[in-house]
């Protein structure tokens, strides 16, 4: 008996040991790793990306420094081209956004997204609809029935065409049977000033742009359009869904993203080194800070994910009157 | 006095050893970067940006705003030494500038344009302390329409006041517009006139223009006339440095209203330093009693439009401070700083962190000072560089620009067109084409476009949404009168000649 039960826990032992690969022998990058960023120095995704970087940095999680590089042009398709060029490279990732996932899908282009290795979605950035602190809309119903009366009489202001703004506002419009009169603009900052200076009736922003003119009594949130209410600061808004209106759209995701045909054990890495960078205080204090969600997602999760948006994005681009 | 009191609180911030040696950093770096071609103080501020995550956040962003006005004395130095604008906001001072420079008067240049530049950065701060909250309203009511409005304004008084051909500026404004609509439709995301390249995808950066265009062009033209620069080293001695009475008496005006000019347009959104520079240099040229003189080496040309682009930086933080809205590239990247540590700008900042936004402004007024000091220093130092022999500097120019148009993306494509650039622009100054209007609406362009279509799709087609408003009504109408006046005028004066020829 006691024979049986020695082998059988040499036995289990032995398998489990097979089963876990051992810390030291688990995959570590060996050379600094390139981090690829689409986007200028500076901007929105680049301040994330250094974000990430000097958590890795300051909190050793890495034994090998990563390097931040923009590779901008093309709107994104420069950085997307160039990972796809480093098949297999165990030590390329980039950075990765709704932007990079939609501009493929608008171009046409033979590469998208869901070619690079996946690997994590950090965070949720919200969208919500704010009108001027005096609009005649009280909630979301005022403004459809409004817009009911007078199709394409509504001024809507938002990111460019292509942007989460514009389709988040596609998907409103075909669920609200609407026309509504989307202005773009080139980025969230011009389009609040738009709203500010009175020249819209209304804007899709992320809660951090417009929060404090929400305090000052300039701007007036109507709804967010989530699955659930914002989980910090603005939590009284009510969701869409709430108001009767099935609008979604968690797509506004930023994450990192491989080289294509990455080594497994190094993908697997990576998915792990990047949930420790979401794991520590300073992340949490950046969330808190610029008021985004906290959503981390890792691997074949965020595959999955990433597959999903891109079919949402097609669905509503195919809608009529989306894409002028 | 709340205000007073609050200013002296932030000089006991700002004027703290740790924060002024920042602050001093910030603007040998922001110099530095200001003159090089191709790394503006968005890149400089981007990538002095990681060191800051560990200082306390007013040292840090007293820094950052070092950077950022230090650029703009900065870019005058290679304008007027090289005829290289360093920063988009230069192009007017390297016109009148580097002429200046050739005829000996350099020193003259780069002094009027640090003065000038330290008077229109203190009394820029000033306005931005005591104008901030009023004035930020202002800005707003310039919606889509009214920017388009202001814009017209701005071409047409470069065509109005040209002393050029004026269909030949127009031609180069219209090929600027042209290049600025290649690679992403700012609104729609779609590409046009790429021709499947992807390295056109992005666009055609208006650095790689200017510096082709007044870079290489120059060098282009001083390899076929042979010229040399003897005459400038003859004159190279300290007494030559500095401007004479009648040099600072015809400064005097444009500096005053360079910094007016400056500060408003600062304050409007989108449009910035270099739109500021542009027009205080149309609107010099037109109050000049010796227009001729402009092109050729006319110091108000430098005066006015370096006050202008100075002012207008302390201008552009007014939208920043008090609504939380970056005005430029720069003042975006400032405001990704803010958020990283944890300020967000807007409404709430001036109650919320006053020791933050006062330290700031306190930090300004020391700044100004510390980049006079520098920059006036250093002015025997730069002027020198013209003593290195002509072929030498005329490689360093080419350098200069290679690297410049290469440090933008990083991508050899940008030096092949910003060579390409400089063929055109040789060729434009042998054609007696004004090169000026093409580079200001190669940087323009873009914007005319996006507030263009957003004003005719807010009126859902409907043109007259251009003169809805008043201010839009104002700007189209001094737009019409701009274009049209001159021309009224020339032949109003051509029939006289011809009825009193008549007559006799």
């Amino acid at each position: 008996m006691r024979t049986h039960l020695r082998t059988a826990l040499v036995l289990g032992l032995l398998i489990a040991g097979f089963l876990l690969p051992a810390p030291g022998f688990a995959w570590q990058p060996q050379r600094p790793v390139q981090y690829i960023v689409p986007w200028a120095a500076g901007g929105g995704s680049d301040i994330i990306a250094r974000q990430v970087v000097a958590i890795i940095d300051l909190e050793k999680l890495a034994p090998v420094p990563f390097v931040v590089e923009n590779r901008v042009g093309g709107n994104a398709m420069v950085a997307l081209n160039y990972t796809m060029g480093k098949k297999g490279d165990p030590h390329v990732l980039m950075f990765a956004t709704f932007t990079n996932l939609a501009v493929p899908l608008m171009e046409k282009l033979p590469n998208s997204l869901k070619d690079v290795t996946p690997i994590a979605r950090f965070l949720l950035d919200e969208q919500m609809i704010w009108v001027p602190w005096n609009s005649p809309y009280k909630s979301l119903k005022d403004m459809v029935e409004a817009a009911r009366k007078a199709p394409n009489s509504i001024k809507i202001s938002g990111a460019s065409i292509g942007s989460e703004d514009h389709f988040v506002d596609a998907l409103f419009q075909s669920v609200a049977g609407v026309k509504l009169n989307y202005i773009a603009f080139r980025g969230g900052a011009d389009a609040v000033l738009a709203i500010l200076g009175g020249h819209v009736d209304a804007a899709w922003l992320n809660p951090s742009e417009a929060v404090d003119h929400y305090a000052v009594k300039k701007l007036r949130p109507l709804g967010v359009a989530s699955q659930a209410r914002l989980k910090t600061g603005m939590t009284d808004v009510p969701t869409f869904k709430e108001q009767g209106f099935d609008v979604v759209f968690d797509s506004h995701f930023r994450g990192v993203t491989g080289a294509p045909g990455m080594p497994a054990e190094a993908a697997a890495y990576y998915v792990d080194l990047m949930k420790r960078v979401t794991q520590t205080a300073r992340w949490d204090k950046y969330i808190k800070d610029t008021m985004v969600s906290a959503a981390f997602m890792g691997g074949k999760e965020f595959g999955e994910y990433l597959r999903n948006s891109e079919n949402l994005v097609r669905r509503l681009m195919a809608l009529p009157g989306v894409m002028k | 006095m709340e205000t007073f009191e609050m200013l002296m609180r932030g000089f006991s911030i700002a004027l703290t050893p740790t924060n002024l040696f920042f602050g001093a950093i910030g603007c040998i770096f922001g110099t530095f970067v200001g003159a090089m071609p191709g790394i503006g103080a968005p890149t400089g501020i981007a990538v002095l940006l990681p060191l800051t995550f560990g200082m306390n956040p007013t040292s840090g962003i007293i820094m950052l705003a070092g950077i950022y006005y230090g650029s703009m004395y900065g870019g005058t130095i290679t304008s007027v030494l090289v005829n290289v604008p360093g920063e988009s906001a230069s192009v007017m001072t390297a016109l009148e500038g580097h002429k200046m420079a050739l005829r000996g008067r350099a020193g003259a240049a780069l002094t009027v344009s640090s003065v000038g530049s330290f008077i229109a950065g203190t009394i820029g701060v000033v306005g931005l302390m005591l104008l901030a909250e009023p004035v930020a309203g202002f800005g707003l009511r310039f919606g889509p329409a009214e920017q388009f409005a202001l814009f017209l304004f701005a071409f047409t008084s470069l065509v109005g006041f040209s002393s050029d051909s004026r269909s030949k500026t127009l031609v180069a404004i219209a090929a600027g517009l042209l290049i600025a609509t290649i690679g992403n439709d700012p609104l729609s995301g779609r590409t046009r006139f790429t021709f499947g390249s992807l390295d056109l995808m992005g666009g055609i950066d208006f650095v790689t223009v200017a510096v082709g265009i007044f870079g290489i062009g120059e060098v282009l033209i001083a390899f076929e006339q042979n010229y040399k620069m003897e005459f400038v080293e003859s004159r190279l001695g300290l007494r030559n440095i500095f401007p004479t009475a009648q040099e600072w008496a015809a400064s005097a005006w444009p500096i005053c209203r360079g910094t007016v000019l400056g500060f408003l347009v600062g304050i409007l959104p989108a449009a910035g330093a270099t739109v500021a520079a542009f027009m205080s240099y149309g609107v010099e040229k037109q109050l000049s009693r010796t227009p001729e003189q402009f092109g050729n080496g006319a110091i108000e040309g430098v005066a006015g439009p370096e006050a202008a682009n100075n002012s207008a930086t302390a201008g552009a933080m007014v939208p920043l401070l008090t609504l939380g809205i970056p005005g430029s590239a720069s003042t975006a990247v400032m405001l990704g700083a803010f958020m990283i540590w944890g300020l967000r700008p807007g409404p709430l900042l001036f109650s919320k962190n006053p020791d933050f936004v006062w330290g700031l402004i306190a930090s300004m007024y020391v700044g100004n000072v510390l980049l006079l000091i520098l920059n006036v220093g250093f002015i025997p130092a730069f002027v020198r560089m013209l003593r290195i022999p002509f072929s030498v500097l005329m490689a360093l120019v080419v350098v200069f620009c290679v690297l410049g148009s290469y440090t933008l993306g990083g991508s050899v494509f940008d030096i092949w067109v910003m060579a390409a650039f400089g063929v055109l622009g040789y060729l434009m100054r042998k054609l007696d084409f004004p090169q000026a209007p093409l580079v200001f609406a190669v940087v323009l362009g873009p914007l005319v476009e996006v507030t263009f279509r957003q004003a005719l799709t807010m009126s859902q087609g409907s043109a007259a949404i251009f003169v809805a408003s008043p201010i839009a009504v104002t700007l189209v109408a001094a737009a019409g009168l701009v274009l049209v006046g001159p021309l009224v005028w020339s032949l109003r004066r051509r029939a006289g000649a011809a009825g009193t020829a008549g007559g006799t």
